[in-house]
């Protein structure tokens, strides 16, 4: 059991999981519950027993409202877009192009004067000067934002391992964590309804969301190297969350 | 309790492991009552039982120190530990012990209809329980409520659908928003479902939409009541708590 999950192997709240919605109870702040859990729980009389039995248990224990809690006062879920975080976003993309660009020009004409030897040994000593310190920064930066795209995202890990129980749905490809080539296909075994196709970047946005009457999506669209998750639901219920990679 | 509760944080849990038990014996005392009421436990063993639930959450102090991650307050999470404890011992005795009897109705209270007390304890926990149907909660009690034939508001209407249009609106209160004993669950249904197919956006035949309701009232009784349970609540009793509620609305409104 991952220690940070609030779901265990066998698909049911961990003790965690549980008192997290006992509190949104007790707070009145459900909707402010991780999506994933409340519509497994609303699915699931197993774990709305053991929620209604501990909020029973705590019925006499009065919650002061005003006290931040470690959950919902803490954790960013899923960010609104915020008109100055975004500003801030492009600047911050804008920024680091340029420096990209900046620091390209500056290797390419590295190279090619690199070329003829006279002008090497000419200008070589100038440019390792000048171009190796201004190239660093962008090259990190570059190489965070990467890694940036390839991080996990708690909640969906969370999902990932958890196998959903009313509907299976065998899935042939991708599998879990596969690196896959674009167009990106996917394809499992008809359950028999239409589903909602979902794909999610790592930080959970949704970047496509698509009904499929069909057991086969193909996307169109081209993604950036990064870590992906892709969710099937029928109209009622999540059945599957899977994960994949591009390179 | 209160008091003890907010001393209750991992740092004591590390600095002063006894200590920490110490002030975990009210959810302790609490949860090991909860369950003699409902004979899951022999009162005449109360003692006992509260030295083995103390002893098995002393051994798991450590576990909970690695687990826990601060997400969730602590006092809850101690109250879904030791609930867990309980029901292990529960299970360890009834494969150990076979002397001891436990009468299926033990501790379960019916519904006084007359105590006002319980009907907002009960109320509440019907809430409660239709909480964790999230999205499907008004629609579930719009739909209870017609099961059990008592006359829907023009609030649960709102709450089920806000955008529901005004024929419609007009349509289940004209026929639902009264008394309609009269009528048979099936007649009910049937006038309902067409309503319920355009909010919903399914093409459900009355049947099955009575059928969804029927099964969904059941899983509420079970929950109303617990496991192992403590009360008696039937499709009846549900009846009597709507009624109940609908008739408190009425008074507030006049």
């Amino acid at each position: 059991m991952n220690s940070t999950s609030f779901f265990t192997d066998r698909m049911h709240l961990t003790d965690e999981g549980v008192a997290l919605y006992v509190d949104a109870l007790k707070l009145q702040r459900t909707s402010d519950l991780p999506k994933e859990m409340l519509k497994h729980v609303s699915h699931c009389p197993d774990c709305q027993l053991q929620i209604v039995e501990v909020h029973e248990m705590m019925k006499n224990d009065l919650y002061d409202a005003s006290m931040k809690h470690p959950y919902f006062d803490t954790v960013v879920h899923e960010p609104a877009v915020r008109y100055g975080a975004s500003l801030f976003r492009i600047a911050a993309i804008v920024t680091g192009a340029a420096l990209l660009g900046f620091g390209y020009y500056f290797a390419t004409n590295n190279t090619t004067v690199q070329t003829p030897p006279a002008i090497v040994q000419h200008e070589t000593p100038k440019m390792d000067q000048t171009n190796v310190p201004a190239k660093e920064p962008p090259v990190k930066e570059q190489e965070q934002l990467l890694a940036d795209n390839f991080s996990e995202s708690l909640n969906m890990e969370d999902l990932v391992r958890t196998q959903f129980r009313s509907i299976s749905v065998e899935v042939i490809t991708p599998d879990v964590g596969e690196v896959v080539q674009q167009p990106v296909q996917f394809k499992w075994k008809d359950v028999g309804e239409p589903l909602t196709l979902k794909i999610l970047s790592n930080k959970e946005r949704t970047l496509i969301s698509t009904q499929v009457t069909t057991n086969s999506y193909t996307a169109q669209k081209k993604f950036a190297p990064g870590l992906y998750y892709w969710k099937l639901e029928t109209k009622d219920e999540l059945i599957f969350v899977g994960k994949f990679l591009v390179r | 309790m209160h008091s003890h509760h907010e001393q209750l944080t991992i740092t004591l849990l590390r600095d002063d492991p006894k200590k920490f038990l110490r002030y975990c014996q009210p959810i302790i005392e609490i949860c090991v009552h909860q369950y003699m009421a409902s004979g899951m436990f022999p009162y005449a063993e109360a003692k006992d039982i509260i030295q083995s639930v103390n002893e098995k959450l002393y051994a798991r102090l450590g576990t909970i120190d690695q687990h826990y991650t601060g997400r969730v307050l602590l006092r809850t999470y101690i109250n879904a530990t030791v609930r867990n404890i309980c029901l292990r011992i529960h299970e360890e005795r009834n494969h150990s012990i076979k002397t001891i009897q436990i009468h299926e109705e033990h501790g379960i209270y019916t519904i006084d209809p007359t105590n006002a007390f319980v009907f907002d304890e009960e109320l509440e926990r019907l809430h409660t329980v239709l909480q964790l149907f999230h999205e499907e909660r008004n629609k579930l009690y719009i739909a209870m409520k017609l099961y059990l034939k008592i006359p829907l508001r023009k609030m649960d209407i709102y709450r089920w659908n806000r955008h529901l249009a005004p024929a419609q609106k007009e349509f289940l209160i004209s026929l639902f928003g009264k008394n309609y004993d009269e009528m048979t669950i099936h007649e009910i249904f049937a006038a309902f479902a067409p309503v319920w197919n355009s909010v919903e956006r399914t093409s459900s035949a009355p049947k099955s939409i009575e059928r969804w309701t029927n099964e969904q009232i059941n899983v509420v009784i079970k929950l109303m009541n617990g496991n192992p349970p403590r009360r008696s609540h039937s499709k009846e009793t549900l009846q009597v708590l709507l009624s109940e509620e609908y008739s408190r609305h009425l008074n507030k409104e006049s």
